[in-house]
């Protein structure tokens, strides 16, 4: 500790290189950080206590294949179900195909049991929204960019339905995705299909979120010999298998982390060599006075530890405010819920800096200790 | 007519907050196919003096005027070209480019002018062999003594057949044997090609091979044969 | 002008560093460059894929085929239209299918008619035989048989409710059609107890037909469709590899800021250790502009080399397979990263900025050295 003054003097003493390098990291964290919360929201969503009690029922085939409606009351028979909503998916058209938002035909009665987290403008609104056949509820994003009111009639166009649903927003909602989402009710929708009765997507509560395994065996092998078989999944399994839709995210993200990586190596490596030249001479004369090998490389170490660290804690905690500031579940049209960094990575950019802090002295300072006190002592100042 | 006058030149040197000054009233004249030795004590304005004849420093107040010309209010890069032109500057430590031959140091000034590739290949064939150096053109200057990078810095300082040469020291960082080789040349110049001559030196031998020996004190150029 | 040996030759003096600045720009553009090549290889997939004289009818306001269905009479209607050469009925479902990584991924199953081959020439058998009507055999594309379980010649695929037997493997010249598994359009219709068409391909006779046959089907208010061409078809799924443009800009973008800082870095060094190099030139007559140039130079060449380096790693990218989601038919996509000189152009410009950039304060500043104090530095 005593050396820190000394340590101290050797990082700013070229104060320009100091911060270029700095900056350097600085940028490198920051995408590495990025790529890595990337990863997390996809992969490890925040769950919720009441995300984790919920499940998935779909076609086995794929979720463009329709199950019976019957289904829906048959599951809510099942042990340890405490709730269960239609969840269809309508891909419709809001005036423009570029208007991409998420809709769904839910059971209105029950979407708001099922999915606490959605929070309603008005609690009268629910009561609004379950009366009347063709009401909707909207996220307040979505609102907030077509600038709707309440009572708008909102038309959408389907895409794989032969029908548009015709629909008079009553309420508003915010919280858990909501926000960029666009409900209606199932029966509406089912009213507007000839009545097929037929359904994509049910959504499922459990109990406690200990039943899930069980929920999901008893379910599938209920209907496994029927002409519609399903796949139930927890909440959570349900969006993983989106995100392996993508292809190998994750191998994408840590080869390009991992060439990220080995660039902040070299930039750091590049500086280290730099200021360690500079100073053979004063290497020596430390050596001289009476330091060992061991101590010059531990402050030559410090040194560039200190660089690395100040980058990456720029680049992380910088990227974790960075984003605070914008709404990415607006910016990725619904597809990321939000985009934190998480205080994991911050400590996963604290860990890289200090592996670049050592594989970055250890050359140099490998080449440095190999010269002897009366070479590096002529050599000063070249 | 005159290769260098030298009107009042006055030169100050400010540092934060204290002003050093170089040259006080300084008036020098000196014709053409002259051989002029400044000698001094250390910090007495020699170099300063010499910087400001070749145009890489500008005086605080007076006028240099070199070969007819008022250089103190020439643009920066008309100073360069008229450098390029009339200056040969030989510097105590060489100053050779050190990634480059002893042909190509040569070759340096010329690729600012017109001449075609053979044409600089001729000249510097010439100035080397002037300094009895054609065998070594393709040798680095670190494959090279001090004596015989000096006399590269010469080629590279006469090639462009300029009228003055101005030298800081040019035997400050040589042996005796290369110095007088170094000094031989110079005086060789100025006798058969008539070139004008500006030379800064600690060495009373050396002064010996000037025509003419001034001696600056504290900023102030003494008159002939005054020693400070 | 300074020539160009000089700064050749200060980077090799300096070989350390300017190895490790050319490492890290080389790996910057490497990485760029290689993104790009994937998303190059994603839309070349969809640009410039199907016959031109190929339309593909759709149910109106469905936009794509996996969406689309329509009654079976409307085929006969198509038919018989002047300027029709000759119409294929398909029928598409999308199965769940695990990957040889194991987890799943969509596939789209492809009922195909007797006229499917012809009205696509550019796709081959390229293994095993022709499926049989009747027999519930599947043929796949070598992109699928590559990527994805059960699916070599003898393998069995589940579709539905039963195995399909996989008797043949076909090459779809990497267009869309190479992320597909193809079967017999009665028994698919069959098995999925559907009766209807999902998509025509209808091959008319020329350009002005096309127009026509075109033009007649919009009109028609019987049957309610679209008809894109079958490359317009495609080309409207491009956006598929926004995302992963995306990605490759963010990261392009956020490396390029930071190989500018290491660049700035080495070059500030270069400066410094050529102080008196610097005020030499200058005595010798070389104006500040020529200093500037030169450093700006050395700097594009260090960055330059980097970028060349950069592409040459990211060459053996080329012609590797994988795969993504598109989420208009909502299944995968297979297809090729490619590397393409253009591309390699954009790797180069890329890390010209880079060195200009970087360079360009550390040049100035060299620029701006005043002669007579750097002449006194001692180096
Ligand atoms: N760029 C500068 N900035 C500040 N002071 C300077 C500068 N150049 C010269 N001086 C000062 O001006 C005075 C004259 O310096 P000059 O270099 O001309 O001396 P000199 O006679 O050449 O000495 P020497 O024999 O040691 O080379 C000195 O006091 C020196 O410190
Ligand atoms: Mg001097």
């Amino acid at each position: 500790m005593k050396y820190l003054r000394l340590i101290f003097r050797n990082v700013v003493r070229n104060r320009r290189r100091t911060i270029l390098t700095v900056l350097s990291i600085t940028m490198s964290l920051f995408l590495i950080s990025t790529l890595k919360t990337l990863l997390d929201e996809l992969e490890n969503p925040p769950a919720t206590p009441e995300s984790a009690k919920r499940l998935f029922t779909r076609h086995k085939v794929s979720l463009g294949v329709m199950m019976p409606l019957a289904y829906r009351e048959k599951i809510r028979s099942v042990p340890g179900v405490e709730d269960i909503t239609t969840y269809q998916w309508f891909g419709g058209v809001y005036k423009d195909p570029a208007n991409f938002f998420a809709q769904f035909a839910v059971d209105a009665d029950r979407l708001f049991a099922i999915y606490p987290e959605y929070r309603i403008d008005d609690p009268s609104h629910i009561q609004d929204f379950i009366k009347e056949r063709t009401a909707a509820v909207a996220g307040v994003k979505l609102a907030k960019k077509y600038g709707w009111k309440l009572g708008d009639r909102i038309t959408l166009k389907g895409t794989f339905t032969r029908f548009d649903v015709e629909t008079t927003i009553r309420g508003f909602v915010d919280g858990g995705g909501s926000e960029n989402t666009y409900f209606f009710h199932y029966d509406y929708f089912n009213e507007l299909a000839n009545s097929a009765n037929e359904i994509g997507t049910l959504s499922i509560k459990a109990k406690s979120a200990e039943d899930i395994p069980a929920i999901s065996d008893s379910i599938d092998s209920m209907f496994a010999n029927s002409t519609a078989p399903t796949k139930t999944e927890s909440e959570k399994a349900f969006f993983l298998s989106f995100v392996s839709m993508y292809g190998n995210v994750r191998f994408l993200v840590m080869s390009i982390s991992t060439v990220v990586l080995f660039t902040i190596i070299l930039v750091a490596a590049n500086t280290m060599a730099m200021s360690i030249r500079e100073r053979t001479g004063e290497i020596a004369i430390l050596k001289t006075l009476g330091f060992t090998p061991g101590q010059v490389l531990g402050m030559t170490i410090a040194e560039s530890l200190v660089i690395a660290l100040a980058g990456g804690l720029l680049g992380s905690v910088g990227a974790r405010y960075a984003y605070g500031s914008v709404d990415f579940n607006e910016l990725s049209q619904g597809f990321l819920l939000h985009f934190v960094v998480r205080w994991e990575t911050i400590l996963m950019a604290v860990g890289i800096s200090i592996l670049v802090a050592f594989t970055s002295t250890l050359l140099p300072a490998w080449g440095a200790s190999r010269l002897s006190i009366a070479e590096a002592i002529r050599r000063r100042g070249e | 007519m005159a290769a260098v006058e030298i009107r009042n030149v006055k030169k100050v040197f400010k540092r934060e907050a204290t002003e050093i000054v170089a040259l006080n009233n300084t008036n020098l004249d000196l014709e053409s196919g002259g051989f002029l030795c400044l000698m001094g004590p250390s910090g007495s304005g020699k170099s300063t003096l010499l910087n400001l004849i070749a145009g890489i420093d500008r005086p605080t107040s007076g006028e240099v005027i070199v070969d007819g010309k008022n250089i103190s209010n020439m643009s920066e890069s008309q100073l360069a070209t008229w450098r390029n032109h009339t200056i040969g500057f030989v510097f105590q430590s060489f100053n050779l480019i050190p990634v480059l031959t002893a042909f190509e140091n040569v070759e340096l000034p010329l690729l600012l002018t017109k001449l075609s590739r053979s044409e600089r290949r001729a000249h510097v064939e010439i100035a080397l062999s002037l300094v009895g150096l054609t065998e070594r053109s393709s040798h680095y200057p670190r494959q090279l003594s001090g004596g015989q990078e000096q006399r590269v810095a010469i080629a590279r300082a006469i090639v462009t057949d300029p009228a003055l040469i101005l030298a800081d020291e040019p035997t400050g960082d040589l042996d005796a044997q290369s110095a007088d080789e170094i000094l031989a040349i110079l005086e060789k110049l100025n006798r058969d090609s008539q070139k004008t001559i500006v030379m800064v030196t600690h060495d009373p031998r050396a002064a010996h091979h000037a025509k003419v020996t001034r001696h600056l004190d504290k900023g102030i150029l003494l008159p002939e044969g005054v020693t400070a | 002008m300074i020539p160009v040996k000089y700064n050749f030759r200060s980077l090799v003096v300096r070989r350390v560093g300017t190895m490790m600045t050319i490492g890290g720009v080389g790996l910057t553009v490497g990485i760029f460059v290689s993104i790009l090549a994937m998303v190059n290889g994603l839309e070349n997939t969809y640009v410039n894929s199907g016959e031109p004289l190929n339309l593909v009818l759709l149910r109106k306001g469905s936009q794509t085929e996996t969406n689309s269905y329509y009654n079976r009479s409307f085929k006969g209607i198509v038919e018989t239209m002047n300027g029709v050469q000759a119409v294929s009925g398909e029928i598409l479902v999308i199965i769940n299918h695990p990957r040889l990584t194991g987890e799943s991924a969509n596939l789209i199953v492809r009922g195909i008619s007797d006229k499917t081959f012809a009205l696509r020439p550019k796709i081959k058998l390229v293994e095993g035989r022709m499926l049989k009507t009747g027999l519930r055999e599947v043929m796949v594309s070598r992109s699928v048989s590559n990527r994805f379980k059960d699916g070599k010649i003898g393998d069995a695929i589940h579709i539905g409710r039963t195995d399909w037997k996989v008797v043949g493997i076909f090459d779809a010249a990497r267009t869309p059609y190479d992320s597909e598994i193809w079967g017999d359009y009665g028994d698919v219709a069959q098995e999925l107890d559907r009766p209807i068409y999902s998509s025509l391909l209808v091959r008319c006779t020329d350009e002005s037909s096309l127009k026509d046959v075109q033009q007649k089907i919009i009109d028609d208010r019987r049957l309610q469709m679209d008809a894109p061409r079958e490359t317009e078809y495609f080309g409207s799924q491009v956006g598929t590899a926004a995302p992963m443009k995306v990605l490759g800009y963010v990261v392009g973008i956020i490396m390029a800021i930071g190989s500018c800082f290491a660049v700035m870095n080495t070059m500030y060094a270069a400066t410094a250790y050529r102080t008196r190099e610097i005020a030499t030139l200058r005595v010798l007559g070389f104006r500040r502009r020529n200093i500037l140039l030169s450093f700006l130079l050395e700097s594009l060449l260090l960055a330059l080399i980097g970028g060349a380096l950069g592409c040459l790693f990211a060459l053996p990218m080329n012609g590797i397979s994988t795969g993504t989601a598109n989420f208009i038919t909502f299944s995968e996509i297979v297809f090729q990263f490619r590397v393409t000189p253009r591309l390699m152009l954009i790797g180069l410009a890329f890390s010209a900025i880079v060195g200009t950039l970087g360079g360009f304060l550390p040049a100035r500043l060299a620029a701006r050295i005043p002669i007579v104090r750097a002449l006194r530095t001692e180096v």
